[in-house]
């Protein structure tokens, strides 16, 4: 289509005016005006956790005081959570957000919460706890494994949720971040964060029973994960099966884990259901058994923590026959 | 299938010499656009000088900006300091290979299309910077350098002030080396001349509409608008970006000289593992140019619409799953002409035309995630050209992408051009042919991404 303008027509301004107002008075009208923004009456504490483990320690001292939304299902690559709108309208609701901390999130969780635009849960507030806090990393990678790239995690290994003993660690940071955001229900979150570690402390002393015949046992996983579980229950990890993080193995490296496998008399090979079928291949020639877990509780873990350290627990004790 | 040579030159009038809305222009149009531009300069020191002064620029604007607010209430915080941003740097060589017409449209063997060094980094809890550095094997480039001040305006609007990629569309804001295929979509080369940049503000507002859903709106007041374009095949291939060669003889600029651009996206998910979106995006950009004279200022309009619509389906746990997207794109644009009445040689019956070009495209791509290591996918677009509706062009093509390790990633893609228009010194050639192209990117060290709006 064609047509023509002579040099008085005013006819641009006039719209580029109107655009510019209308867009201003628009988003203007809808910062105030939103029902979405009234809706939220504040009287349980909302508690965003970037995984399930932490939810379920949010939901155990909180109680009934609290509304707690967990980022993540509990099956995902943690270090790969796609950012969409949900999660970012959690977090512009949260009062108190618990993290993983250890780099967990750091792929993730900043653009949400910058995108987010609640200054009540950045990080240095009150309401954002890194529950890592007072928990000794392991796998702290030196300059030199540093150097070699990766998805290294500086600051240690971050899957400390699958040591009970750490997590009551985590469970004292979790206490002290609602203490913060809420602090006339002291009382409550205290008795119930007392019974929390009273619980998990004799659920410590089963699973340690349980998983004694096993100790020194070797097991091979499919990423750096396991490390505080070993180290909770005294197992050896003798290998991984991603020689890199997120690359599969070549042939000749399946090759040398399936000999480590023999020699070493691995007797787990612990990885994340996807592969599963990996994972038997390097079984072949030994008494090993695969171990399909995810390195996270579920949401909807049935008994929360405790029970998902329960599920561990048996899957270990079960598959090796101890 | 030989290529076709197609002059849009007529005997009464000047050429038109560029295509695409925001392609380069000739040095004959005084504009008052501003670009960061060292194509156009002759002496290859003053063009790195120049350079160099906006790299260095880049690399001091938060030291200048120090010593920092006190950060009493960040006591712990993760927050990185200003002087100690995070750092990234991707790299993204192409290799393309296609029969002669191919080659001679710029499927000609390997091309570094980037190194790119990202920062970035806070200044204090309510100020974010990022600047992206882009290196190419003729120039350096300052591709974006910008602040977000979030949390200090009400509601939740965020203000973001310098040159950054235009918030139009889906892909806009994607560098090359994130997109999902090798070569940004035609139409978009097209009508917008790769990836639309400018220097302004902009601010952007969200609100949850429920617990799943968002809307989101942004408005930016920018000038120096140009399309920033590395593609090594498409209608854009070769303008790497717009050129303005002689700035200092532009008219004087007002306010309403200014472009505008305004993007609403609403977000839905459907539980854990789909999102829709569909958004909406307008960009109005005036030109300001010298008629028969210095004393004869006019102004042509250019503007661009778009509608998209994006699915996502990924099972996080498996990373399998489906991307479904597509966009339409309205051009208008003024042409400004000057006609010589016939006489060549004689101004006195010269006259100005100025003539409207409405033209419309769209593209689509499906990709299937078959793991977190390989997708499979194929893409299109069909456009009419920018200055003339009647001439159209298309192109189909598929691509299979290897992720070999977190850093690397390997692309091997297929595609069918036809009838793709380019254009070399105000002639334009049309083509037929096949290509082939071979990606391999590289990042290391801190690469977010945020919300796809």
């Amino acid at each position: 289509m064609t047509g023509s303008k002579t040099k008085g027509d005013l006819r641009p301004s006039i719209r580029r005016r109107s655009l510019l107002g209308g867009a201003f008075g628009l988003a203007v009208a809808l910062s105030f005006g939103l029902p979405a923004e009234v809706a939220h009456a504040r009287e349980r504490v909302e508690v965003v956790c970037t995984i399930p483990d932490l939810a379920h320690l949010a939901k155990e001292i909180g109680g009934d005081a609290v509304r707690v939304t967990a980022l993540t299902s509990g099956n995902e690559d943690f270090h790969a959570v796609r950012p969409r709108p949900r999660l970012l309208v959690a977090l512009s609701r949260a009062e108190l957000l618990l993290t993983v901390g250890l780099d967990l999130e750091h792929s993730w969780l900043p653009p949400l919460l910058q995108s987010a635009s609640n200054e009540a849960i950045q990080p240095g507030r009150p309401g954002h706890v890194d529950v890592s806090s007072g928990i000794e990393a392991l796998e702290v990678p030196c300059e030199s494994e540093a150097r070699a790239g990766g998805h290294l995690h500086m600051k240690g290994n971050p899957h400390y949720n699958l040591s009970p003993s750490r997590m009551r660690i985590a469970s004292a940071n979790v206490l002290g971040g609602l203490l913060a955001v809420r602090p006339e229900s002291r009382s409550m979150f205290e008795e119930r964060h007392r019974d929390f570690c009273r619980r998990l402390d004799a659920k410590i002393e089963e699973w340690t029973l349980r998983m004694a015949p096993a100790r020194g046992a070797a097991l091979i996983e499919d990423h750096k994960t396991w490390a505080y579980f070993a180290d909770e229950f005294d197992l050896r990890i003798v290998g991984e099966i991603e020689p890199k993080p997120g690359a599969d193995p070549s042939p000749r490296q399946l090759a040398r884990l399936i000999e480590l496998s023999v020699r070493e008399e691995v007797r787990w090979v612990v990885c994340r259901p996807e592969l599963e079928i990996l994972a038997r291949k390097i079984t072949r020639g030994s008494e090993a058994r695969v171990l399909a877990l995810d390195a996270a509780s579920r949401r909807d873990e049935k008994g929360g923590y405790i029970g998902f350290i329960d599920r561990i627990v048996e899957a270990f004790v079960g598959s090796a026959g101890t | 299938m030989p290529g076709r040579s197609v002059s849009h030159t007529s005997p009464c009038m000047t050429p038109i010499p560029d295509r695409t809305p925001f392609a380069p222009r000739p040095s004959d149009r005084p504009i008052r656009l501003e670009r960061i531009s060292w194509k156009a300069d002759p002496m290859p020191l003053n063009r790195f000088g120049y350079g160099l002064r906006l790299v260095l620029a880049a690399l001091l604007l938060p030291a200048l900006l120090g010593p920092l607010p006190a950060q009493s209430d960040l006591a712990g915080s993760e927050r990185r300091s200003a002087l100690a941003p995070d750092i990234s740097v991707a790299g993204d060589l192409v290799f393309s290979w296609s029969d002669e017409e191919g080659r001679a449209a710029g499927a000609d063997g390997f091309d570094l299309r980037a190194v790119e060094v990202g920062l970035y980094g806070s200044l204090d809890s309510r100020f974010d910077y990022t600047s992206v550095i882009h290196f190419s094997s003729e120039e350096v480039e300052l591709e974006e350098a910008y602040i977000d001040a979030r949390d200090w305006l009400p509601g939740r609007m965020t203000l973001r002030g310098g040159r950054f990629n235009l918030d139009f569309g889906m892909q806009n804001r994607i560098h090359d080396h994130d997109l999902l295929t090798i070569e940004r979509p035609s139409v978009l080369q097209e009508y917008l001349g790769g990836s639309l940049r400018g220097t302004g503000l902009e601010l952007q507002w969200w609100s949850p509409l429920s617990d799943d859903s968002v809307i989101r709106i942004s408005a930016a007041l920018v000038e120096g608008v140009e399309g920033d374009s590395h593609a090594v095949l498409g209608p854009a291939a070769g303008h790497e970006h717009g050129e303005d060669e002689d700035e200092e003889e532009r008219p004087v600029r007002d306010f309403d000289d200014f472009s505008i651009n305004l993007r609403a996206v609403a977000s839905v998910d459907f539980a854990d593992e789909s999102t829709l979106q569909l958004g909406g995006s307008y960009l109005l950009a005036p030109e300001n140019v010298f008629g028969l004279d210095e004393d004869d200022e006019r102004e042509l309009d250019r503007g661009v619409a778009g509608l998209d619509l994006t699915y996502t389906r990924l099972d996080e746990s498996t990373r399998r799953g489906i991307f479904l997207q597509g966009e339409w794109l309205i051009g208008d644009r003024d042409f400004g002409e000057l006609d010589d009445n016939g006489t060549p040689g004689d101004d006195l019956d010269d006259s100005f035309l100025v003539t409207n070009a409405r033209s419309q495209g769209y593209h689509a791509l499906a990709e299937w995630r078959a793991s977190r290591d390989w997708a499979f996918g194929v893409s299109g677009s069909s456009y009419e050209h920018a200055e003339d509706s009647d001439e159209d062009s298309w192109d189909l093509g598929a691509h299979v992408t290897w992720n070999a390790s977190e850093t690397h990633q390997l692309r091997l893609g297929i595609r069918k051009y036809a009838d793709l228009a380019q254009e070399e010194e105000g002639v334009e050639t049309t083509s037929d042919f096949v290509a082939v192209q071979l990606q391999w990117t590289m990042v290391f060290g801190r690469h977010v991404h945020g919300v796809d709006w």
